[in-house]
């Protein structure tokens, strides 16, 4: 790894935590979903448009991802994340260029989402283990030392992101002059690779709210938007 | 309003702005030491606890009040600020000798954890995370990265405006702070947003159709694309969405493997 990859890898993995703490430790601005994180990513890696389209794609192929009570989901973010990175890396900066290795970025950004949810149980674990800490400090009367522990999860959370997202992409680096040979340029080939994942996206975003009773609304709004894009 | 010995008051309780914004700002990170064991209960006693230093007479108080909220709580994120708000209002009545106790204000937070959580989870993330959400995706076709900075102005002024009135209100307030979460704001708002993410989805589809650089060239595109759309709306019936994106990109990544040898670049 030479040094500009690595000082790449450091941002984009920056991002993840920033992404990762922000879903499930401190704030919850919503820079954790997809289109934000994606448009985040973007910024960091000087690839605004290709970020804020894949962004768009993935918020709509994670719109259903609630994060109930202690319910495990996937880390919608680290899709956005990582996709926009391997894209980045591979000095694509529009998501028609990916050609050949669109199936494969989608796949694997989807893992490294599910991957990324599977570990915030593990975050859980180490914040019980502060929690007995914290627990003790409490009974001594140290309150501050106990807001501490409680703002470590910030950085546990944070450090889940990272890594996650420092480890998926640095799988990717030794694969680049294959990946780069998949890339079939720009082309109506990459819209039909393209196509099937935004039509999934707003299947799943009609599965999850458009009912008989509202199918009327979804009408309405086509028929409008129609109106005004021809008159 | 009423005074206490120390002699310091604000216009309806003892604490002033400089406490309340130091509980706001801590409740930004209410989730952090989020575990099974108590979920949010730390970080429930993290963001009170400036409240609690001025209202405490002594350090026994002090403790026996952190002690009260250090024990299990869950909430939505963002819906906790009314718990927080409450019950630093009852604590306050607690330590001048209301008609509150120690077991009052364990029972408040519990019947309340409920009843915020399930409204939060109707409002913010059933209905308008989604709804900014798609209006985001519409904005980011149409004028790129406009699209994400608007969406996280749009959702981020209710998110603020739900924590700030949230605590304020609700300490302001004290018990009779629940029946504001009866109004407009929690009842109605999510019915009306269901019906403007149909309608947002309808024009999404549009917008898709016919006026983005991704949208399909020809009709018979066009055809094939509204086809796949309600394709995997039928397939939502038997398959998770998760299943269906592995699903797809496989079977696109054989498609593509098998072109090339068949057919060729």
């Amino acid at each position: 790894m030479n040094v500009s990859l690595l000082y790449y890898a450091l941002k984009v993995s920056a991002v993840g935590g920033i992404v990762a703490a922000d879903e499930t430790s401190y704030g919850q601005f919503m820079l954790s979903r997809p289109i934000a994180a994606g448009f985040l990513t973007g910024i960091a890696t000087g690839n605004l448009m290709l970020g804020t389209i894949l962004g768009a794609v993935f918020e709509l192929l994670y719109i259903d991802v609630l994060p109930f009570g202690g319910s495990r989901f996937p880390t919608a973010g680290f899709a956005a994340v990582i996709s926009v990175s391997i894209c980045g890396y591979l000095g694509l900066s529009n998501i028609l260029e990916a050609g050949g290795i669109i199936p494969l970025l989608f796949l694997y950004s989807a893992l490294t989402a599910n991957i990324g949810g599977r570990l915030v149980v593990g975050v859980r674990r180490t914040n019980s283990r502060l929690l007995k800490t914290a627990s003790g400090l409490v009974e001594s009367g140290d309150y501050s030392k106990a807001g501490l522990i409680h703002c470590t999860g910030i950085l546990v959370s944070f450090l889940r992101g990272f890594v996650t997202i420092l480890v998926a992409f640095s799988l990717t680096v030794p694969f680049k002059e294959l990946l780069e040979t998949r890339v079939l340029g720009s082309g109506p080939g990459s819209m039909y690779l393209l196509m099937p994942f935004v039509a999934l996206g707003l299947g799943i975003a009609c599965k999850m709210y458009v009912t008989r009773r509202r199918i009327v609304h979804m009408f309405l709004g086509g028929f409008i938007t129609i109106l005004i894009l021809y008159i | 309003m009423y005074k206490r010995e120390r002699g310091e008051t604000t216009g309806k309780g003892l604490l002033g702005n400089k406490e309340l914004i130091s509980v706001l700002v801590r409740s930004f990170t209410i989730q952090a030491s989020w575990n099974y064991e108590r979920m949010l209960g730390l970080g429930f006693l993290f963001s009170i606890l400036p409240g609690l230093r001025k209202i405490s007479r002594d350090d026994g108080s002090l403790k026996s009040s952190a002690k009260r909220h250090i024990e299990f709580f869950n909430s939505h994120p963002y819906m906790a600020s009314y718990a927080l708000g409450s019950s630093l209002r009852l604590e306050e009545e607690f330590l001048r000798g209301g008609d509150v106790d120690d077991e009052a204000i364990r029972q408040w937070k519990k019947r309340l954890f409920t009843t915020l959580g399930s409204l939060g989870d109707n409002l913010i993330w059933k209905s308008w995370r989604p709804a900014c959400g798609i209006l985001g995706v519409l904005v980011s076709y149409l004028a790129g990265w406009i699209g994400p900075l608007l969406y996280l102005i749009i959702y981020n002024t209710v998110h603020l405006y739900v924590r700030t009135t949230g605590l304020f209100h609700s300490y302001f307030k004290g018990r009779e702070s629940l029946q504001d979460l009866e109004k407009f704001f929690y009842r109605r708002l999510p019915r009306l947003l269901e019906g403007t993410i149909c309608a947002l989805l309808g024009s999404l589809v549009v917008i898709l159709l016919v006026a983005t650089s991704l949208s399909p060239a020809s009709g018979g595109d066009r055809g094939i694309f509204l086809v796949m759309i309600v394709a995997f709306w039928a397939l939502m019936k038997h398959f998770t969405p998760r299943a269906l994106l592995y699903a797809t990109s496989v079977f696109l990544m054989f498609g593509l493997f098998f072109w090339e040898i068949f057919i060729g670049r």
